[in-house]
């Protein structure tokens, strides 16, 4: 177990400096971020300072060392927009991200299971219909519109919550169910195919025909076998949630957290701040995949931690 | 599926039964029906819209959709704040919404097979080597990164499709892989290798017809994850760049007026939401028509295949 969690955090070490060089590569080889941060009119001057402020004018190689060492110890420069410490601006910001993700992803997962375990029991009803055109709906319905058809319903329209931004628990409601519901659509669907599949295992079948009652059979067996295949995928939501649905439901909800400060940033041409953003969402996409995978170990004894790769 | 068939005759009969397959099914016949109508307006949009996308028109300004009091025939679901016609606007947006996942989808997944290919062939170091690299890719912040990348690079159609290809092409490597390494255990394949068949043709012969039916339903998934990416791209406003048209552009565009003219945000969303759920549909319902395992589960099929991201 020792040996498996410093194995899996020398990859995870790994995959954030790659993730860092990408982003240094696409930044200082491909776009020019002197022209990206400068307005249109600046000088000559203009450039040559910032490019000498920012360590532009060494050879590239140098800049991508100490770019590195830097990164590794926190340091990622000064927001240009913000003109302090970047990594103090995004840390800042991210205890909203963290309650919207954490409100967001509990409610996509808590409901996904019932909405699939429910659907599972007895597939072709017409609540296992219903079940999966919902699950299929909330997989396919743009995150931003549905975000934009609820203000215009629940804000304008019935005048239930605030149209945007933060304060009290009626802010958090719209930006978390916006957020939460592709997640229940994906969670729904495995966990009914999942359930469908363990109610017609042996071992389960096995059960009914020692007169297991039905409602145990689902509760114990069904269910542990379901939870297994969800925790996979809901480490895989937990992610796209984080790195994705997150940046697109602050945009539309003007949510005060990372996401929200990464388009800021974009619109204002701070590329070191973006790179902050992306650097503490990439420590914690890679902390959540160790998290999961410990978990799914420990949860299924048919996979050993050194199997695991 | 791997049926070889003997001549044009049988041929004919297969795509009749897979016809008849479909329309039997409602899911797919909507999917299929959904397909068709956005292909026919990508392919024949000066045709069909009423009227140029970009043709202004300031004295008719947020016109609202024909159903509403003030609106006319002449702009079935009304005019945005430079005049411009709606529906017009949607079906043009049609064109990239269905070139971007073809161009993205193509690139990702003849790069993503060969590289699947290669690492399940040859196995051993080579594969190692690839799939951890492959690995690594998918713990990266997906949609964040392509962001980060086309704010500095500039957003604009290739950089915009190459971007997103860039995110997908490992889903494809992996499943190839997965596949391979699964196909080359079979005994078919180990006989084919007794008898001295060459690795070429054991795999054009015996391993790439497994491959085939897997592999297209996954494209046409894929496509459905493409059009929400850009469509959230473009809405970020990082991914398609006016004059061009797409459809969350529009949306973008139409969140300034969301509490004036509604109907600049409903309509162009409801186009992405419907294109993605044909996809969807279609998609799930190919995996199920290819496995006849997943036959008893058939409505499960579109979305539990694990993706590189959401968004």
């Amino acid at each position: 177990m020792g040996r498996y969690l410093l194995k899996r955090l020398s990859q995870a070490v790994l995959v954030v400096i790659s993730v860092m060089v990408v982003v240094f590569v696409v930044t200082r080889l491909i776009g020019d971020p002197v022209a990206v941060m400068l307005p249109l009119e600046a000088t000559e001057e203009n450039r040559a300072l910032l490019e000498a402020q920012l360590g532009l004018d060494r050879p590239i190689l140098a800049q991508l060392g100490d770019y590195v060492a830097d990164a590794v110890r926190f340091d990622l420069g000064d927001s240009l927009w913000q003109r302090r410490p970047a990594i103090d601006v995004v840390l800042e910001r991210l205890p909203p991200t963290v309650l919207l993700v954490a409100a967001g992803f509990s409610f996509g997962v808590l409901l996904g299971l019932v909405i699939g375990i429910v659907s599972g029991m007895r597939p072709g009803g017409w609540v296992d219909r219903g079940a999966v055109t919902l699950g299929l709906l909330g997989v396919s319905l743009p995150q931003f519109w549905i975000g934009l058809v609820f203000i215009v319903f629940f804000s304008v329209g019935l005048g239930w919550f605030p149209t945007s931004g933060s304060g009290g628990i009626e802010h958090l409601v719209l930006p978390a169910v916006v957020l939460g519901l592709p997640v229940v659509g994906r969670i729904a669907l495995v966990t009914r195919s999942s359930m469908i599949d363990e109610l017609n295992a042996q071992h389960v079948k096995d059960a009914t025909g020692r007169g297991v009652s039905r409602s145990r059979i689902v509760m114990v067996h069904a269910l542990k076998g379901a939870g297994i295949a969800s925790i996979t995928i809901a480490g895989w939501e937990l992610i796209g949630v984080l790195a994705g649905g997150a940046v697109v439901v602050e945009t539309v909800y003007a949510w005060p957290g990372i996401g929200f400060t990464a388009m800021q940033a974009i619109e204002r041409h701070d590329i070191i701040l973006v790179q902050a953003v992306v650097f503490v969402v990439a420590i914690m996409v890679v902390t959540i995949n160790i998290i999961v995978d410990v978990a799914y170990t420990m949860l299924d004894p048919r996979v050993k931690f050194d199997r695991v790769s | 599926m791997n049926t070889v068939s003997s001549g044009s005759r049988s041929e004919r009969r297969r795509w009749a039964g897979w016809l008849m397959r479909i329309v039997r099914d409602p899911t797919a016949l909507f999917g299929i029906l959904v397909l068709a109508l956005l292909v026919s307006a990508a392919l024949f949009a000066p045709i069909i819209a009423p009227l140029d996308p970009n043709k202004q028109d300031l004295a008719a300004r947020l016109l609202p959709p024909f159903y509403a009091e003030g609106g006319s025939a002449e702009h079935l679901l009304g005019t945005d704040q430079l005049g411009r016609d709606v529906l017009s606007r949607i079906i043009h947006g049609t064109r990239i919404s269905l070139t971007i996942p073809l161009v993205s989808v193509t690139l990702a997944g003849v790069f993503g097979t060969a590289v699947g290919l290669l690492a399940g062939y040859r196995g051993g170091k080579t594969d190692a080597f690839i799939m951890r690299i492959v690995d690594t890719l998918f713990s990266f912040p997906g949609l964040l990164l392509a962001l980060t990348i086309l704010a500095v690079v500039g957003p604009s159609f290739w950089t915009l499709a190459i971007v997103l290809s860039l995110r997908i092409w490992m889903v494809f490597a992996r499943m190839t892989r997965g596949l391979v390494l699964s196909a080359r255990e079979a005994e078919y394949v180990e006989a084919a290798e007794l008898v001295g068949a060459s690795p070429v043709r054991i795999m054009l012969r015996h391993i790439a017809p497994n491959l085939t039916a897997p592999l297209l339903t996954l494209a046409v998934l894929e496509s459905a994850h493409v059009i929400l990416s850009e469509a959230a791209l473009s809405f970020l406003g990082l991914g398609i760049q006016p004059p061009q048209t797409s459809w969350g552009l529009d949306v973008a565009i139409g969140r300034q007026y969301v509490f004036s003219a509604p109907w600049l945000i409903i309509f162009p969303g409801l186009a992405i939401a419907v294109a993605v759920l044909g996809i969807n549909l279609l998609a799930g319902w190919l995996r199920v028509a290819a496995d006849p395992q997943e036959s008893a589960k058939r409505f499960a099929a579109a979305a539990d295949a694990p993706s590189a991201w959401s968004g």
